[in-house]
């Protein structure tokens, strides 16, 4: 088997907090034993979703070097992402380009939009001569179905959400990376224009061929968009397949309750059951030993407290859950 | 039919610029039975939050409300003097604001908040303020235990069900919630809209459901309105609305919605228009994917169709 492009390999994070003001310093553990991965043969869009507090975004971080872990390993290509940002940091950013959340902070007010484009192309020496570099971007915003007689010469506040999400793909396109990270790349844009997005999104991974790790809580975009699925609670990961068959066929409790919540467009399908939050529990949420959903679980046995069940192989799928075993 | 608990007519918001008035709100008219839940829908920047606002009275420089009536049972609450109005709130007519969740005090004590709440608006004894949180908590699935507790220790849904259990202290007949379930997870989502159903269900509550997410709508909501540019584009019964939209605003809408038992999407073009100037005629024209020659001149009125549904559109005609 080939390497895969992605890997994280049995990664924890922690992050000291408190310790000021009287208040007792501690470590939580933001991801604990993570493992994922991303296959190198073909594009793939593998979606994270997870609650918040999950860890979604620290993984995302994690790949993009803006951290590192406590343990384990984050790996492109096979080689530590820490080694690539010590060694060659410009290539790992020609390969590995990250979306961010929000459209209105990633933009400095002061400067037009195009300035975020024609920096990367002199940044990544994408065009030799100023005509070309013109050439570039023009070509990037049109791929991207936007008027570059509309957008030039604009500043952020003159655009709307998707406009500048959908700017961010242009950059993207003229980069030509293996992998992007997007996190929550639409749960700031109105609904009408999320769909542009993400169809803007599925188009430049054919084209460029490019895999995406797509963070979001909308199970109904992570269908839409990805090909793979990954499910966290508090760091762990509880189960990890193809996406389709996950939502039609969720075999974790958590990823049950997950599906049983999505909410669809459609009066006619409204929820029939009512949802029954253990609330005994408030308290301990988030357990110390054991399975990360047990407090919650309706199915929780003695062992899931004890200890974290692995992830078990089942139907193609992996699950970390004792039901499995 | 119930009837109609408030009446909103002809109401107008503007915001005054150094660019000229910002017509957030123009011309909506609307009724809201009793023991309903009316869903608003709409994308950012079409003035839902304004229209809520300006039914309660919180529009503050540089904003004004031009024109119009708001009715509550039959009161014009634009017409109260403050002091009653102050004594309609909460009693009468509850809010819940749009990220209020993150606005309970992290070092007080539910209790005390809530406690807080009802001491403003009724004399009675702290012990008597408790018993009344204990009942609203109950409306909302939570146990009185969470009284005890400080906000950090609830998790995001159960934050928003306390802000809920706050607005019913008083037993309103009307509730206004403003995007109760924006930036909450799936799961929490789900608990707290079906809190919010059981207001109608089971305490006989009316509430008026502002929303952008369309799904929310469609799984809680009797009747929706969709505004569009500070206009009621449609309204009818969320089947109606969400089976055969009439309006090719609400069409573009609700076709544009990802969701996992449906395949390929649609978004609709274009950008949204901004309220210091909204496209002539018909202010979705620009957009508008069957627009004729008379979009661009003529304003369509909001006419009724057929039996409850309403729509703006030179296309859409009433039946015979």
């Amino acid at each position: 088997m080939t390497e895969p492009l992605l890997e994280l390999k049995d990664v924890r994070k922690e992050f000291r907090i408190g310790g000021g003001l009287g208040i007792r310093r501690r470590t939580v553990a933001a991801l604990d034993g993570v493992f994922l991965s991303i296959s190198a043969e073909e594009p793939t869009v593998t979606a994270l979703v997870g609650e918040s507090g999950s860890g979604k975004t620290t993984i995302a971080r994690l790949v993009m070097g803006l951290v590192e872990p406590s343990s384990g390993e984050v790996l492109y290509q096979g080689r530590s992402v820490r080694d690539w940002i010590n060694s060659d940091e410009m290539a790992y950013r020609r390969q590995v380009q990250m979306i961010f959340q929000d459209p209105y902070s990633t933009y400095n007010p002061f400067y037009r939009v195009d300035r975020v484009l024609f920096s990367t192309v002199k940044k990544f020496n994408l065009a030799s001569t100023k005509e070309e570099a013109q050439q570039v971007v023009l070509a990037s915003m049109r791929a991207m179905g936007l008027r570059p007689e509309y957008i030039l010469g604009r500043y952020p506040h003159q655009l709307s959400g998707g406009e500048r999400q959908r700017l961010m793909l242009c950059r993207i396109l003229m980069i030509k990376p293996r992998l992007i990270v997007a996190d929550e790349p639409v749960s700031m844009l109105d609904a009408s224009l999320r769909s542009i997005f993400l169809d803007n999104l599925l188009q430049l991974k054919e084209s460029l061929q490019l895999s995406c790790l797509y963070i979001t809580h909308d199970m109904n975009i992570a269908h839409y968009v990805a090909d793979d699925l990954v499910v966290m609670v508090h760091g762990s990961v509880m189960e990890r397949g193809d996406a389709r068959s996950l939502i039609n066929e969720p075999m974790h409790p958590y990823t049950q309750l997950l599906v049983a919540s999505i909410p669809t467009p459609d009066p006619r399908k409204r929820w029939q059951d009512r949802l029954e939050l253990n609330v005994s529990t408030l308290k301990e949420l988030k357990p110390e030993v054991g399975c990360k959903f047990s407090p919650r679980c309706p199915h929780v046995m003695s062992v899931c407290r004890e200890k974290a069940p692995p992830l078990f192989d089942r139907k193609g799928r992996r699950v970390a859950c004792f039901l499995y075993e | 039919m119930q009837p109609t608990i408030l009446e909103i007519e002809d109401l107008h918001v503007y915001y005054k610029t150094v660019a000229g008035d910002a017509r957030s709100v123009e011309g909506v008219s609307l009724s809201v039975h009793a023991n309903e839940i009316l869903g608003i829908a709409g994308e950012s920047g079409c003035g839902k939050s304004t229209l809520v606002d300006g039914i309660l009275r919180l529009i503050k420089p540089p904003g004004y409300v031009p024109k119009g009536r708001v009715l509550f049972k039959g009161v014009d609450l634009l017409q109260l003097p403050k002091a009653t109005m102050r004594e309609y709130r909460w009693r009468d007519i509850s809010y819940i604001p749009q990220g209020s969740m993150n606005s309970l005090n992290p070092v007080i004590r539910i209790e005390e908040q809530m406690g807080d709440a009802v001491l403003a608006h009724v004399k009675v004894g702290k012990r008597e303020a408790s018993q009344m949180a204990i009942s609203a908590l109950a409306k909302v699935g939570l146990p009185g235990d969470v009284l005890r507790m400080f906000p950090h220790q609830l998790s995001g849904g159960m934050k928003q069900r306390v802000i809920i259990a706050m607005s019913l202290l008083l037993n309103p007949s009307l509730v206004i919630a403003d995007e109760p379930v924006t930036a909450l997870d799936v799961v929490a989502q789900k608990a707290v809209l079906q809190s919010i159903a059981r207001l109608r269900d089971d305490y006989g509550m009316t509430v008026l459901f502002v929303a952008h997410d369309m799904a929310a709508h469609a799984e809680i909501a009797d009747r929706v309105a969709i505004m569009y540019a500070g206009e009621v584009s449609e309204i009818g019964s969320v089947s109606d609305v969400f089976i055969e939209p009439l309006h090719p605003y609400a069409q573009g809408l609700i076709g544009s919605i990802p969701s996992v038992d449906r395949g390929s999407v649609k978004g609709i073009p274009g950008l949204a228009p901004n309220a210091l100037e909204w496209p002539s005629g018909c202010r979705f024209h620009p957009r508008c994917p069957v627009a004729i020659d008379v979009c661009p001149k003529e304003n369509p009125p909001l006419i009724p169709i057929r039996d409850g549904r309403y729509a703006a559109c030179h296309l859409v005609k009433a039946d015979a």
